[in-house]
This record gives structure tokens, C-alpha cells and sequence, in this order.
């Protein structure tokens, strides 16, 4: 039997929810890079999707002092 | 925004908001609950001025953080900072000053981004990091906005040419990453800090 598979890129991931905030409201995202010398574009983007799932997960806490 | 423009603006926050004197502690940027405490984000959310935010929320995320320390994202009124929860106190502390700088910065639309992927291009191409001594867009503006902030010129100054001091002393005295102080020693920066502060 065939398998269907979708591999939905990394990029793809995130402008699917960069879409999603659109509508919510977003107008402007900023990022802090570091040490982006070994980074490819797909695993820069899948960082950004796992701030994503970090974030959607409750792995967050809002800090009270710094 | 010059160099000038920013020792300017950030000299106000510092005398007018925080009433620092020589012997103050270090700018605080985030507090809550302690009554009659002065934070940089205070003063974000109560001068209406600055593209009109209401409301800054900062969070540590815990996510596999390689290549991006944090984010910010503007939605109408209200902002958040995402930081990763890998960081120590004094990056978390310069990666939160820096990304809410962005709110005092920015003001025209097309310093706003949500074209991320000529962001990300950029920053693949440039390697872009923390380098404070950079070329000034809007990334380093808000990046130098952020050292000035947090290390405030007229009480670092006798900290820094003094040669007993370590740079890691200093830059735990006022929480922030030692590389910044390490920048503000260079000579030519701090060259360049001298005149921008020169005359105020």
C-alpha cells in the first residue's frame, strides 16, 4: 500500500503560523541571533518553530524581575 | 539615530526615571510588585509615546537554543519578548534590554518586520550578532541602545580605565554580559562613548 507523506518544510511551518499571527494582529517580529555561523536556513527556521512549540506547550514563565 | 541621540535619550531615562547617582545599583529592567521601584519597562508602559504599547510581557522559553537567544513580537498595543531560558541573568538581561529598545527606536513603519524571510536571509548572509561597534540599522541601535541602558555611562566610566577592576567584575556589577565590557574598554570605542556623552 502506498504511504502518503507530506513533509511540510521547516520554513513552511513557521509562515503558517507567521500567517496565523498576521491575522491576530502581528506587525512586527524581531529576532536576537547568535553564532549563526553553522546555521542553514532550514534549522534557523526550526528554531523559531520550536520557540513556537515552547511556547504553545506552557515551557514558558514570565519573568517577574531581571 | 546617532550615537549622540542615544547617550541623550539614554542619560534622561537614567536622571529622570531612575534617578541613578554614582552610587545607585544597576538599571532594573523588569519588576513587579515592589512598590516605588523604578524599571525600565515602567517606563516603556507609561510613556504612551512609544508606538503606543500598553502592555510588555518578557518570558523565559524553554526551547533547544542554538542560534537564536531571543525575539520580539509587536501586536497593536501590546508586546512580548521571548528569551531563551538557556541564557544567564546578564545575557537575559541584555537580550530583554535590547528587544524592548526596539520599541523606543523604531518609529517608522518600515523599521517594523514581518518579512522574515529577507530577515533571515540577512542575518545568514551578514552573520549578524552582538556586535555593539557595527554599522547603525536598526539592530544595532537598539544593540548599543541596550549596553548604553544597562551601563550607564557616568557611573561605568571610573569602573572602566580602572586597571584593578576585571572586566568580569564590572560586568557583574551592573548584570551584564562581559563582552560588553570588554567593548566599552576598547580605546577606540570608548573614544567614540567620550563624544557621543561629551556635552550632556
Amino acid at each position: 500500500m502506498e504511504q502518503n507523506t507530506h513533509i511540510v518544510s521547516e520554513e513552511a511551518k513557521f509562515n503558517s503560523w507567521l500567517s496565523s499571527e498576521k491575522k491576530k494582529g502581528l506587525v512586527d517580529i524581531k529576532l536576537y541571533p547568535n553564532n549563526t555561523s553553522t546555521a542553514s536556513k532550514e534549522s534557523f527556521y526550526a528554531e523559531l518553530n520550536a520557540m513556537n512549540t515552547a511556547f504553545q506547550n506552557g515551557r514558558y514563565e514570565e519573568i517577574k524581575y531581571l | 539615530m546617532t550615537f549622540s541621540d542615544i547617550a541623550v535619550l539614554v542619560t534622561d531615562i537614567h536622571k529622570n526615571h531612575f534617578n541613578l547617582t554614582l552610587d545607585s545599583e544597576m538599571p532594573v529592567l523588569v519588576v513587579d510588585g515592589l512598590t516605588g521601584s523604578k524599571s525600565f519597562l515602567q517606563y516603556i508602559s507609561n510613556s504612551a509615546q512609544f508606538r503606543g504599547i500598553k502592555e510588555v510581557k518578557i518570558f523565559r522559553v524553554d526551547y533547544r537554543q542554538n542560534f537564536i537567544l531571543g525575539r520580539f513580537q509587536m501586536y497593536g498595543d501590546k508586546a512580548d519578548i521571548l528569551i531563551s531560558i538557556d541564557e544567564n541573568n546578564c545575557w537575559s538581561r541584555y537580550v530583554a534590554a535590547k528587544e524592548m529598545s526596539h520599541i523606543i527606536i523604531d518609529k517608522t513603519q518600515e523599521s517594523m518586520t514581518t518579512d522574515i524571510a529577507r530577515t533571515i536571509t540577512w542575518i545568514l548572509k551578514q552573520g549578524m550578532d552582538t556586535n555593539i561597534h557595527a554599522s547603525l540599522d536598526s539592530e544595532h541601535i537598539a544593540a548599543q541602545f541596550a549596553a548604553e541602558l544597562l551601563v550607564p555611562y557616568y557611573i561605568s566610566k571610573p569602573m572602566l580605565e580602572n586597571p584593578d577592576l576585571t572586566s568580569y567584575q564590572i560586568a557583574a556589577h551592573f548584570g551584564v554580559p562581559e563582552r560588553i565590557i570588554d567593548t566599552f574598554r576598547d580605546p577606540g570605542y570608548s573614544e567614540l562613548r567620550d563624544e557621543a556623552y561629551r556635552d550632556i
